[in-house]
């Protein structure tokens, strides 16, 4: 069993992580360890593997080898829905939303996910206290306003702040957020640092985010991807000391933009 | 008031369900309108019902429903009939065994989707019908199991048609009013989810595959009621009952009437109903008939009767933008965007 020190597994432990499409090694041989409330963030150029590694830990895709423990847990082997039932939630780089259902019954629907015992077949309209609890979601990612508004609806930025709202939902301890940002209007992105920062310390996050303003100040751990391996690892300062990084990925950006 | 306030909506379901009960007590030649008409479009509408609950809420489109109106309907037949139960125990038992056969059923085909599925249960419906042929000493064969006298429950002579026609209305209401309240519990929600994305429901902790097996089951219950209604009215029940024309009815009447709608389904068992009596009037080719009605139906009026409206307004917003430019800024993104937008989602899905 692996041990930090005070007497507490790991949440997340991730060892010879990889995965195969084809001839494309997405992940090749990732290791990567994360204590109970730290704040991690991953970075890497576009197609580096870093949505893949999100998918292998929350199951999505099964790993063509190596292992992921969760919390202590062999979780390798299991159901993406076992592990969201252990705390882990995420978003997706592409929302993944209930389009025909309103925010509020997108919300509702990540409230009253096993293992939480809910009655299937008491109205929805009578679970006061979890209607309240999707106001207070709402209102945490910023829309409040439009609670009975359908997901598809939404604009794109009003759409990704619904994805994180659902994560939320699900009570997690692990959060994964898979650009949460991408298509945000500078004033959104400041909603999401806002909410990020005011997160519950004992939530352990692991975000992968393009926006190093947002990168590098959410995380007190930057995991640089590069190729599907991890490339380095370490403080923000060591990331933005670091020429490597500046040549593959940073240096890159500045071009493309 | 506007067309769609609470008010109205209550008062045009009450003044319905008023026209629904006098229906048998007004109308001429009541063997031919309580009952050809009437209870035949109560127990088909009932069928439309169990499949569109099913493609509604889960996205899966069914064409084994029959089979579980069969199951009900043999075993039914064949207590009472060659066993000489009484009624209420071998109802019970033919809905409990249609529930079964779907879980059963359901808790395999639902791992294919689209047209496999849509195979598979064919392929389940086709194997009834050959079981019904086969296995004749549960089913007496080609002749079927026929003379079943509708019983009399709590002083209800089934026998009498307009008895018959109010239980008809009665369950068929009550399913509607089931389907309609699961529509806002946690249950119906999350079959909702999965429809729309089950790769979230997933991530969220849901077990899509049981959610299915679940809503499918749910889907043979309401199938095998509408097998009780149908013995009634049939008095009998022969394999050609759950041949492959028979499984088309069922398609037909969903489409036609909506099949994204729940009144849908008894909107189009009706028009089905309705088509099949009076087509013979006019010409003998009945199934030629609702072939064509069917493919003009699906190219279009995809979202079926019960979609009419919302279709035409949907164009007369499209138009009124179209012709007025100057008036664009006014109508907002929900007008022409919005409109096409919903039904060129829905035609697809
Ligand atoms: N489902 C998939 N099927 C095939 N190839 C995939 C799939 N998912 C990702 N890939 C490939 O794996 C590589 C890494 O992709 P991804 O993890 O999405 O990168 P990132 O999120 O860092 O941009 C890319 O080359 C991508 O094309
Ligand atoms: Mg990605």
């Amino acid at each position: 069993m692996t041990d930090s020190g005070n007497g507490q597994a790991q949440a997340l432990r991730v060892q010879g992580l990889s995965r195969r499409f084809g001839g494309i090694r997405a992940v090749s041989d990732v290791d990567l360890d994360v204590e109970h409330g730290d704040r991690v963030s991953v970075i890497g150029p576009n197609g580096a593997g870093k949505s893949t590694l999100f998918n292998l830990i929350a199951g999505l895709y099964k790993p063509t080898g190596g292992t992921v423990e969760l919390f202590g847990e062999d979780i390798t082997r299991l159901p993406s829905r076992k592990r969201a039932q252990r705390g882990l939630t995420r978003t997706f780089q592409t929302s993944k939303l209930f389009l025909d259902l309103t925010v509020a019954d997108n919300l509702y629907l990540s409230l009253a996910a096993p293992p939480r015992s809910v009655n299937p077949l008491r109205s929805v309209l009578r679970d006061a206290e979890r209607s309240a609890r999707v106001r207070e979601l709402a209102e945490q990612v910023g829309l409040a306003g439009q609670t009975e508004t359908p997901a598809s609806e939404l604009s794109h930025g009003e759409q990704r702040q619904l994805e994180v709202g659902m994560a939320l939902g699900g009570d997690p301890k692990l959060l994964l957020l898979d650009e949460p940002a991408a298509g945000f209007s500078p004033s959104e992105r400041a909603h999401l640092v806002d909410m990020l920062t005011n997160l519950a310390p004992s939530i352990t996050l692991l975000l992968i985010e393009h926006d190093m303003d947002i990168a590098l100040v959410i995380g007190d751990r930057i995991v640089v991807m590069h190729e599907g391996k991890k490339l380095m690892e370490g403080t923000p300062d060591d990331i933005r000391q670091s020429t490597e990084v500046h040549e593959i990925y940073l240096g890159k950006r500045h071009e493309d933009t | 008031m506007r067309l769609s306030s609470p008010a109205v909506r209550w008062t045009a379901r009450g003044v319905l369900l008023a026209a629904l009960i006098i229906y048998p007590f007004v109308v001429p030649q009541p063997g031919f309108w309580v009952v050809n008409i009437g209870i035949k479009s109560l127990w088909l509408g009932v069928m439309a019902l169990s499949l569109i609950f099913l493609y509604k809420f889960t996205g899966l489109l069914s064409l084994g429903q029959l089979a579980f109106w069969g199951a009900a309907g043999y075993t039914i037949g064949y207590l009472v009939q060659l066993q000489g139960w009484s009624f209420a125990p071998a109802i019970a038992l033919g809905i409990v065994f249609g529930i079964l056969l779907g879980a059963l059923v359901g808790s395999f085909a639902i791992r294919a989707s689209g047209v496999y599925f849509l195979m598979l249960t064919l392929a389940v419906a086709q194997l009834m019908y050959f079981a019904a042929l086969q296995a004749s000493q549960f089913t007496r064969g080609h002749q079927g199991i026929t003379g079943i006298r509708p019983p009399t429950f709590l002083g209800l002579d089934l026998v009498s048609a307009r008895t018959q026609y109010l239980v008809a209305l009665t369950i068929a209401v009550l399913l509607y009013v089931l389907c309609r309240y699961i529509e806002g519990t946690p249950f119906g929600l999350a079959l909702r989810g999965l429809r729309d994305s089950p790769e979230r429901m997933r991530a969220l902790g849901y077990n899509v595959y049981a959610y299915k097996v679940v809503a499918f089951s749910f889907a043979a219950f309401i199938a095998s009621i509408g097998g009780v209604l149908a013995i009634f009215y049939n008095r009998q029940i022969v394999p050609d009952g759950v041949g492959l024309i028979r499984t088309i009815d069922v398609l037909i009447a969903a489409v036609v009437g909506g099949v994204i709608s729940l009144p849908g389904a008894f909107i189009g068992a009706f028009a089905l109903t309705m088509v099949q009596n009076f087509s013979q009037f006019f010409t003998s080719r009945y199934l030629t008939l609702t072939g064509v009605v069917f493919v003009v139906v699906v190219l279009f009026f995809p979202q079926g009767i019960a979609g009419l409206w919302r279709q035409f307004t949907g164009y007369y917003l499209w138009a009124h933008d179209r012709w007025r430019p100057a008036t664009r800024d006014a109508v907002e993104g929900k007008g022409v965007g919005a409109g096409a937008a919903q039904l060129s989602e829905r035609s697809t899905d």
